[in-house]
């Protein structure tokens, strides 16, 4: 309104001054001038003051600049302010909107990165453990194998050791045996033999 | 016991015993002292337990060996009982005989047997030594039942084995390295 107001280029204190010329005149026709047309509309039924109606325009002449000023023009800057606040508003939406979006995709992007390492370290995880199970089975066969030879060998070992202790075994109780044996057949004549055949046969380091 | 201590005692003894010419003298007497406190208990007991005074074993000896052995036999024996080395008495007697073969050349044979040797099985075994050797030699003979038969000579690093006991541990070292050699 302000604007249009300006645009026509009347000033509201003009429209004030004129308003009040327009009120108290007006009054001051009304009051004191009577004009014959008048008095015959009256007549007629139709009772036109034209000092009234002047006044009345000069009244709303006068209210119009003071309730564009104390109403309109408040309101309007109110509405505009809300507007520009609903607008600023908005826009600090659709920003949020445009920056939560972002955000999402952003996030997006990141998980589906995310999941793409993961993907690939648990792949390159499952290829590390399938090796080092390879590897585990080829150390542990070998091992096992090892094993199977070293029980083999300790069992061989251990046949063979059996089989010395018992031939040593069978020596020692065949000697002991004829040992039982000569002990009760050497007598006196026989000893002294012994004893002649060292005396004879014995090579004595010089 | 300290062999090394005695092992002095006797290299004193012998030299002192040399210069004077006495050795067979004084071996003897190292046996005669030897034999008695073998034989008799009571006398062993009362000069090797430290815990009688040494005036009393000194005064003892003094009457009982003064007038029976030569001064040097009883001067060492006095000096054993004041050092208080009476321990060592066996071995010093020990080492002067090994002394004294050593100065006269002897060897000394430990000739065991499983029955006692007559005199001509003795005197033939030591001549046997004697002429391969060509060295005197003094023999100590002993019975050992479990040769059960034959005869086993010992002397300085050897040991002639002629024994029945000795053939058959040959004979059981001779299988038993035949049998682990096989096995290799």
């Amino acid at each position: 309104m302000t604007t249009h107001s300006e645009k026509s280029g009347v000033p509201g204190i003009v429209k004030i001054v004129i308003g009040l010329v327009l009120m108290f005149g007006g009054y001051w026709f009304s009051e004191n001038v009577h004009l014959a047309f008048q008095e015959s509309l009256a007549k007629q039924g139709i009772p036109l003051d034209i000092g009234m109606t002047f006044s009345a325009i000069g009244v709303f002449l006068v209210l119009m600049p003071l309730l564009k000023k104390f109403y309109f023009d408040p309101l309007g800057e109110a509405i505009g302010s809300r507007s520009a606040e609903l607008e600023k508003t908005f826009s600090e939406a659709e920003a949020l909107r445009a920056e939560m979006a972002s955000l999402k995709a952003d996030y997006e992007q990141r998980l589906a990165k995310t999941e793409a390492d993961a993907r690939e370290k648990i792949q390159a995880e499952i290829h590390a453990a399938q090796e080092m199970r390879k590897q585990l089975m080829v150390e542990a066969s070998a091992k096992a194998d090892e094993f199977l030879k070293k029980a083999q060998e300790d069992i061989s070992l251990e046949r063979d050791k059996v089989l010395k202790d018992l031939r040593v075994q069978v020596v020692n109780l065949t000697l002991q045996a004829t040992e039982r044996i000569l002990g009760d057949n050497i007598d006196d004549a026989r000893n002294r033999k012994l004893v002649q055949d060292f005396i004879e046969r014995a090579e004595v380091p010089s | 016991m300290d062999a090394r201590v005695a092992g002095r005692y006797a290299r004193a003894l012998f030299s002192v015993a040399v210069k004077d010419d006495i050795l067979a003298s004084v071996e003897d007497d190292l046996n005669a002292i030897s034999s008695i406190l073998h034989r008799d208990q009571a006398f062993h007991q009362f000069l090797y337990r430290p815990d009688h005074p040494r005036e009393e074993k000194i005064a003892l000896i003094e009457k009982v060996f003064s007038d029976r052995v030569t001064a040097l036999t009883m001067g060492m024996f006095r000096l054993l009982l004041n050092k208080r080395r009476e321990v060592e008495f066996e071995l010093l007697r020990l080492e002067f005989q090994r002394l004294r073969r050593d100065h006269e050349n002897v060897i000394f044979a430990q000739v065991a047997s499983a029955r006692p040797l007559s005199e001509s099985e003795r005197q033939s075994i030591e001549a046997k030594l004697s002429t391969s050797s060509k060295r005197r030699v003094e023999a100590e003979y002993s019975v050992e039942p479990s040769l059960m038969g034959g005869v086993r000579v010992s002397f300085g690093n050897y040991v002639l084995d002629g024994s029945v006991k000795g053939s058959l541990s040959r004979l059981k070292e001779t299988l038993i390295h035949d049998l682990l050699k096989q096995n290799q």
